[in-house]
């Protein structure tokens, strides 16, 4: 389970983040929703060590140290992208490869020393990240440069390389953005099947129906507070919601 | 799915189907094949620089084709190798004085890469910049086992088990030797999952530590391993030339070092060897030329990278891809240095949104 307690980012005099406390239970998918510049993708980057930040952050009792980003992944706390962040200059089956939890003989020792150790270690990597890629329909390619997929595909591969790990909690930034209708549906129905298959997620989007689709609470930050929180029925009854996103009447 | 032509089961990294042993068995081949033709003592020199600098810039293909890092220091390592081999056959045999400029090498840049591991891109390269003109200072000034001005005379030509490497072909054939083992620890490399780390921390480094990957120590580890390298590049060129001068390690060298990858071409471990015979062969071709040789070097040198901007192992590549009579398969797009957004699924709408 992930505990946020009162989570702070400051841009110079710009509070960007202002004290969000959140929880995310296990096996819970948690949306956080709100309108641009709200802080939303500014929180998930001080959870995963992006950007610096005051608070506390456990993920199942553990404090999580903020600023270090390998270490939060160690952690079980696996995230995207707004933009897809893909290594262009690598295959499909690298860029999953990559985020692989298993990273024996990984260093000089098992390039130059331990290979027999070495390609055992890797091709159960190898086997693993054609699995990921399956998940998300992208084992034909997963020899292929990643530079030549398209912007759907892209989106894919990036959350390929989110699961690999099996985290514990995959934080998803906007993964519906730039998508068309059915791609996003395509999108949501794969992440229904990791929630169902038990890793939690929180989800930053913009899209209200993949959200209502996805996820059973929904928290909505506006200017950095949080302004709303519950099931979805009750969040988008919210006035202070409905003001944040429409105006006042 | 749309150009698939891979079998989803028996799927890989494709940096494991290239054929690098076969490479190096083609690189020691011809090599060796020169070497056998080969009759002048100029032609002898030719080939041994071209050895030297061939790890030299194998080294440099470590810290900066892969790792990323612009590390103006190369040639400041080299110097540390060729001194400190220098200084430790006065005593012991010519592989401990390899085996010292490694060790002595690897703990310098060791200790440089924590001192300035805070340091990114730019001022990364200048303080690497800075410790070349240190570490020159230091040849110059410590004369505990040099002359003035850091001049060394000598140096015995490398001796190993009663075996000496005393004529130029012999000479010649040892640094081959030891190219090729620099090329054959290189290949290991890539053909590991050091490489595609590597290559992430070398891209988006803040990306590559949310994934797991632990980018100080690749950072540091390419680093030392490059410099390791060319302290040996040193200690080779100490024992080959039996003496040594600060003027071998200006910055000059450095600029050289920079020319053999990027020449040669930065994306390919081919390219170092490719980059550095043309460094040590072009500017002797140019010698009828005396006072217009920096021009028409220069001059060159443009043409080269405009015209090929994979360097010149792209020409080989554009020639092998023409002898097989084949198009790009999937896997042409994972050079750096080649980019194409059409070769799966019509590249369409692969700049969206």
């Amino acid at each position: 389970m992930l505990r946020a307690h009162e989570v702070s980012v400051h841009f110079g005099g710009v509070r960007a983040v202002d004290r969000v406390s959140l929880d995310v239970p296990d096996g819970a998918a948690v949306g956080l929703v709100g309108p641009n510049g709200s802080g939303k993708s500014t929180f998930l980057n001080a959870l995963t060590g992006v950007v610096p930040a005051t608070g506390r952050v456990e993920i199942d009792g553990h404090t999580l140290p903020f600023g270090k980003p390998r270490a939060i992944r160690q952690c079980g706390l696996a995230r995207t992208f707004q933009t897809p962040q893909n290594f262009t200059e690598l295959s499909c089956i690298e860029n999953v490869l990559l985020s692989d939890s298993d990273r024996r003989l990984t260093g000089l020792g098992g390039s130059w020393v331990l290979r027999p150790a070495m390609w055992r270690h890797e091709r159960q990597r190898w086997k693993r990240a054609i699995e990921t890629l399956d998940r998300v329909g992208l084992a034909p390619l997963a020899e292929h440069s990643s530079a030549g997929l398209s912007y759907g595909q892209q989106r894919l591969l990036e959350l390929a390389r989110g699961l690999i790990g099996e985290p514990s909690l995959l934080m998803l930034d906007e993964p519906s953005a730039g998508l068309n209708a059915t791609e996003t549906v395509r999108l949501a129905e794969i992440l229904k099947q990791v929630h169902a298959q038990g890793t939690s997620l929180l989800v930053v989007d913009h899209k209200i129906d993949f959200i209502d689709s996805l996820c059973d609470q929904i928290v909505v930050l506006q200017l950095g507070q949080v302004i709303a929180s519950g099931s979805p029925d009750a969040v988008w009854r919210d006035p202070q919601v409905v003001e944040a996103y429409l105006g006042e009447a | 799915m749309p150009g698939s032509s891979t079998d989803a089961a028996l799927a890989r990294p494709p940096i494991y189907r290239r054929q690098q042993y076969l490479g190096l068995l083609g690189v020691g081949l011809i090599s060796f094949g020169l070497l056998s033709i080969v009759q002048s003592k100029f032609a002898y020199g030719l080939m041994q620089q071209w050895a030297i600098f061939s790890i030299l810039g194998l080294g440099f293909y470590l810290v900066f084709g892969l790792g990323g890092q612009f590390a103006f220091s190369q040639g400041a390592f080299f110097g540390l190798g060729a001194y400190s081999s220098a200084w430790a056959t006065r005593n012991l045999s010519f592989l401990w004085g390899v085996g010292a400029a490694i060790i002595i090498g690897c703990l310098v840049a060791l200790v440089f890469a924590i001192i300035v591991f805070r340091a990114d891109h730019f001022y990364f390269a200048i303080g690497t910049m800075a410790f070349s003109f240190i570490a020159i200072v230091v040849f110059r000034e410590f004369t505990a086992f040099s002359r003035a001005s850091g001049e060394v005379v000598g140096i015995p030509k490398p001796q190993i088990a009663n075996h000496a490497f005393n004529t130029d072909y012999k000479l010649s054939a040892l640094l081959i030797v030891f190219m090729l083992l620099a090329l054959l620890l290189v290949i290991l490399v890539e053909r590991s999952p050091l490489r595609r780390e590597a290559l992430a921390l070398n891209h988006h480094s803040q990306v590559a530590s949310t994934l797991g990957i632990p980018t100080g120590k690749l950072r540091l580890l390419m680093f030392v391993l490059g410099s390791g390298f060319a302290a040996v590049a040193g200690a080779l060129q100490a024992h080959r030339t039996g003496s040594l001068s600060t003027e071998q390690f200006s910055v000059q060298l450095s600029i050289d070092i920079f020319l053999i990858l990027l020449l040669g071409g930065i994306g390919s471990i081919y390219g170092p060897l490719l980059g550095a015979a043309f460094v040590v062969w072009a500017p002797e071709q140019m010698r009828f030329i005396a006072n217009y040789r920096g021009i028409i070097y220069g001059a060159v040198l443009i043409i080269v990278m405009i015209l090929f901007p994979k360097g010149l192992v792209g020409i080989f590549e554009a020639l092998w891809r023409l002898i097989r009579g084949k198009r790009k398969t999937p896997e042409d797009g994972l050079d750096p240095l080649a980019f194409d957004e059409a070769a799966i699924d019509g590249g369409a709408n692969a700049a969206r949104p």
